[in-house]
């Protein structure tokens, strides 16, 4: 049988960037309960900086990376798709949603895990 | 036999396939596992459990109407308001989606059934059957009381003694199955069972979002299946997996409650969704505006819906950096929601909107869904969900969505498809008084409850105290509620109406573009005499012409072969022709399946429990039967599809429906497994009373020749499997197989008797003894498997070409020895985690 032009993995892309969001929302959290248990918000760190925040900081920064590269590398992969004459139905379509769908990963990284930053940690 | 079969004319292909695919007149119906008659069962018996919901709302509003009713007791408010929540969840809104998609999907994609019409049928008998448990119990007195969401330790033995709580456990769980048995069902065919030519891009909507829908339900409901199991073991054996006391914690059967909860909203809203936006673009007549838009949205909503379950959830005491996170993700929630109805008002204004009885019914739909809407981001706000917690607002709130979201966009795919259903157009105008008294009713109903909440009237309270403000709308609600009834009831006089007098039609008289309309109506058995080829978006196709020409057998397997059930797979993205899959006939297995696990159920429930070990087998049995009229004895090589082409059976092929089947189940089963090992951890990480009594000490011995044995299984299949494509025997590598099973599960059962301390003694040992077990019983069917593909192998059922049976083993081999292994890590980690703990503290 011959190979399909637009392998069924291909379609994993879509998703891809939630994933990588949903996966450091559990993250962040389980690190926040498991140290509000455990009482890191009230160990220092350095600088005011409790081991808690440090923590949910190094979280957040490693999801927004992982979605962001996600992003960066869909958006490379929709270039050279919609740039290629003879890409076959449906690669253009499957690039852009996948591109579009790793951006609104980014947001909603940024968006619900940003108050790692500010917010008071465990009351 | 690898010549096309000749062409024959319309009526007389008609003829042929019909006695192929009809399902056969009276006791012979019970054997259906036509999709067409599947669909319309779910669809009827899921509207008669509308029906008995609504009953119990009317009950529940006529206590209400007044201050200080004697209508009802607290016991029977209880009995009552759990009733109707838990109807309308799992006994109709999932099933009537379910429904539809079984109906509709193969029509509208260009099939001729789903990709396993058996495990339809068998879906249907246990919704049947859990629902009907779940309603005699009612009748008996003996209804769950606890809530639609069964909150422990209230659920728990000791303050729900009775049989209550075991009939929602029990029954639910039973209806469960259906549900993801559905939800794979739905996904595979969406995937695989595609008209030729369909790419995903030309996909009609209500496929995308039946498969995002079916894809959430993969993922959503094992939460609660793991809940319900671990509770009902709770209720049975007493292992403390929600008794504080214990090292156990209620707030473990919230977090897995609404891990299911919440997505179950958008589970139930997006296939409501999904009709509209195949309704709304044909009455606009305008093709959907925004489709690649609303593809995206639809991912996104996915995954958000998941990341938003603890906003039920903000009162029971989480960190409030943590309330941030889902308070922010529930109001992003909105965007993809407001991204369709924006694409859906962009329809409607660069279209010519026809206003018929559908219109009205989406216009229905966007005034109330928009409103409780609203209301579900004023509620997502941290401070204000505090204030509203536990009031009317919430009840009025979750109305307004689950109302407006999924019953008006319902309505309104009644009257768009009933002529397609039934070949009859309506007579009457009896649709407008309708909906002018169910929308009318329904806002008097609920709005009102906005303003009771807002006054601090809490919910499941059966009565109230006068001269607080809550009396007059309280009334009014009840008015309101009555006014609504008279609609519904309106509105089902309207449908049998229109099934005894309406006028027949030739075809298609909305004008849409889709493929259910290019087909006879009411539809024939096969849905299409030929298959069609899709060149264009599948909202855009000329169902007129398409219609006569696939009549004619123009198409593709536009012939009756060998008395086989044919349709075509196609490549997942491309929707270029692949195989052709052989579905099994009209069959009794699924419904003795169902009984058989309807009386493993009742077993469970009367406290059985030896005896319910003879339902369980005859389960097994029945299963290994399913099997015994698929596969084929001889390589056939490709075999003409029609248009001159040819495609090998799916017993040929790699990527088979069915071994995509199993690979969607155990993505099921896999976060079923995830879910608990986050029981496990979180048990460890937040319970109180920890650390336990014991740990017990399983040492290293027994859990290496674990591993090793999961380790040998899972590469002994892959060894037969590698036999068998050179063309050798694997029967050798199989028995090895079957013996490293059985081998792990005798060690496994040995820790579980020798090692875990007693497990009705602290949550510790209960999650040691529930890991373990899952790891046997994963072995044990590991076992079956092989022995399985042996018998299959032996029969002349697999050969070099013909591997299906054991790649499909090999799936069920590696995921048992990946859970096995990390349950057994785990299980020796444990003791070491509950010293750190010990020490942190």
């Amino acid at each position: 049988m011959k190979q399909s032009p637009v392998p069924a993995r291909r379609m994993i892309w879509l998703v891809l960037g939630h994933v990588a969001w949903a996966a450091g929302f559990v993250a962040l959290y389980a690190g926040l309960s498991i140290g509000c248990e455990y009482g890191w918000h009230v160990m220092e760190l350095a600088g005011g900086v409790s081991v808690q925040r440090a923590m949910l900081i190094v979280l957040f920064l490693a999801t927004l990376a992982a979605t962001s590269v996600i992003a960066f590398l869909s958006w490379r992969r929709w270039s050279a798709a919609r740039t290629k004459t003879a890409a076959a139905a449906p690669a253009p379509f499957l690039e852009w949603a996948s591109f579009i769908s790793s951006l609104t990963a980014v947001a909603a990284a940024i968006v619900s895990l940003a108050p790692s930053f500010v917010l008071t940690t465990c009351y | 036999m690898n010549r096309e079969p000749e062409r024959l004319n319309p009526i007389a292909l008609h003829r042929q396939l019909a006695a192929i695919w009809d399902s056969g007149k009276g006791l012979q119906r019970l054997g259906a596992v036509n999709h067409t008659v599947l669909g319309k069962r779910f669809m009827v018996t899921a509207f008669v459990f509308f029906a008995i919901g609504g009953v119990l709302a009317m009950l529940i509003r006529a206590q209400l109407a007044t201050p200080h009713s004697a209508f009802m007791d607290a016991a029977t408010y209880n009995q009552i308001f759990t009733m109707h929540g838990t109807v309308m969840m799992f006994l109709f809104a999932i099933p009537m989606l379910e429904g539809a998609a079984i109906y509709f999907l193969p029509k509208m994609l260009g099939a001729r059934d789903l990709a396993f019409p058996r495990l339809t049928a068998l879906g249907y008998w246990c919704y049947l059957f859990g629902g009907t448990i779940i309603i005699v119990a009612m009748l008996a007195g003996v209804a769950p009381d606890s809530g639609w969401f069964m909150y422990t330790p209230l659920s728990s033995r000791p303050f729900s003694p009775g049989v209550n709580a075991d009939v929602w456990l029990l029954g639910i769980t039973f209806v469960e199955i259906s549900a993801v048995c559905a939800a794979i069902e739905i996904t595979v065919s969406i995937l695989k069972l595609r008209a030729p030519g369909m790419s995903l891009d030309k996909m009609p909507i209500f496929g995308w979002y039946m498969l995002v829908t079916a894809l959430m339900m993969i993922f959503g409901f094992p939460p609660l299946i793991l809940a319900s199991i671990l509770l009902e073991v709770e209720r049975a054996f007493d292992f403390p997996f929600f008794d504080p006391t214990r090292g156990g914690d209620s707030l473990l059967w919230a977090h897995l409650f609404w891990l299911f909860g919440h997505p179950e909203v958008y589970i139930i809203f997006l296939p409501a969704a999904g009709a509209v936006s195949m309704i709304l673009p044909v009455l606009a007549r305008n093709p959907l505006m925004g489709y690649r838009a609303i593809i995206v949205a639809l991912i996104a909503m996915a995954f958000l819906s998941f990341g938003i379950w603890v906003h039920h959830m903000f009162t029971l005491g989480i960190p409030h950096l943590a309330l941030a996170f889902f308070s922010a993700a529930s109001a992003l929630v909105a965007i993809p929601t407001g991204i369709q109805i924006f694409a859906w008002i962009a329809t409607l204004a660069h279209g010519r909107p026809r206003f018929e009885i559908p219109m009205l019914y989406i216009f229905g739909f966007l005034v109330v869904f928009v409103a409780g809407g609203l209301t579900g981001v004023m509620l997502a706000m941290v401070p204000f969900n505090w204030q509203a917690h536990d009031t009317h607002f919430v009840v009025a709130h979750l109305h307004y969505v689950l109302v407006g979201g999924f019953v008006f966009p319902m309505l309104a795919a009644a009257y768009y498809w009933l002529p397609q259903v039934t070949g009859r157009l309506p007579v009457f105008k009896l649709s407008i008084p309708a909906f002018w008294l169910i929308f009318i009713g329904f806002n008097m109903t609920f709005f009102m409850m906005h303003i009771t909440g807002l006054r601090g009237m809490p919910r499941r309270v059966f009565t109230y105290p006068a001269d607080i403000g809550w009396d007059w709308l309280n009334l009014l609600s009840s008015v309101g509620g009555f006014i609504l009834t008279m609609g519904f009831a309106l509105f089902v006089i309207d449908v049998v109406l229109q099934l005894r007098f309406g006028k027949p039609f030739r075809r298609n008289p909305w004008g849409a573009g889709t493929l259910e309309w290019a087909q006879p109506t009411p539809p024939p058995s096969y849905n299409f005499a030929s298959l069609p080829t899709v060149d264009r978006r599948a909202d855009t196709l000329d169902a007129g012409r398409m219609g006569a020409e696939l009549a004619g057998g123009r198409g593709y397997l536009g012939f009756a072969r060998n008395g086989w059930m044919e349709t075509l797979a196609v490549d997942m993205t491309t929707g270029r022709p692949e195989h052709v899959v052989l579905l099994p006939n009209n069959s009794m297995l699924p419904l003795w399946t169902s009984l058989a696990i309807g009386g493993f159920v009742l077993s469970l429930l009367f406290q059985f429990y030896l005896f319910s070990l003879v339902p369980l087998a005859l389960v097994l049995v029945l299963a290994l039967s399913w099997t015994r009229t698929t596969g084929q004895r001889a390589d056939r090589g490709p075999i003409p599809i029609g248009r001159g082409e040819m495609a090998p059976t799916h017993y040929e092929i790699s990527g088979a429906p069915s071994w995509w089947g199993m690979v969607f189940t155990l993505f099921a089963n896999g976060t079923l497994f995830a879910s608990l090992l986050f029981g496990a951890l979180f048990l460890w990480a937040v319970a109180p009373n920890w650390p336990p009594p014991s740990t017990g000490e399983i040492g290293l011995v027994a859990p290496v020749l674990v591993l090793l044995a999961f380790a040998l299984a899972a590469g002994t299949n892959h060894l037969a499997v590698a036999a068998n494509r050179r063309g050798g025997s694997p029967l050798l590598w199989l028995a090895l197989c079957a013996a490293a099973h059985l081998t792990a599960v005798i060690v496994l059962v040995w820790c579980i008797r020798n090692v875990v301390p007693d497990p009705t003694s602290h949550a510790y040992a209960a999650v040691c003894f529930i890991l373990l077990a899952y790891a046997a019983l994963h072995s044990s069917l590991g076992a079956v498997f092989a022995f399985y593909g042996f018998e299959r192998f032996r029969q002349g059922y697999v050969s070099a070409v013909r591997s299906l049976d054991l790649r499909i083993g090999s799936l069920w081999h590696d995921y048992t020895a990946g859970t096995g292994a990390i349950a057994v890590i785990l299980v020796v980690l444990m003791p070491a985690l509950v010293a750190m703990g010990a020490w942190q503290q």
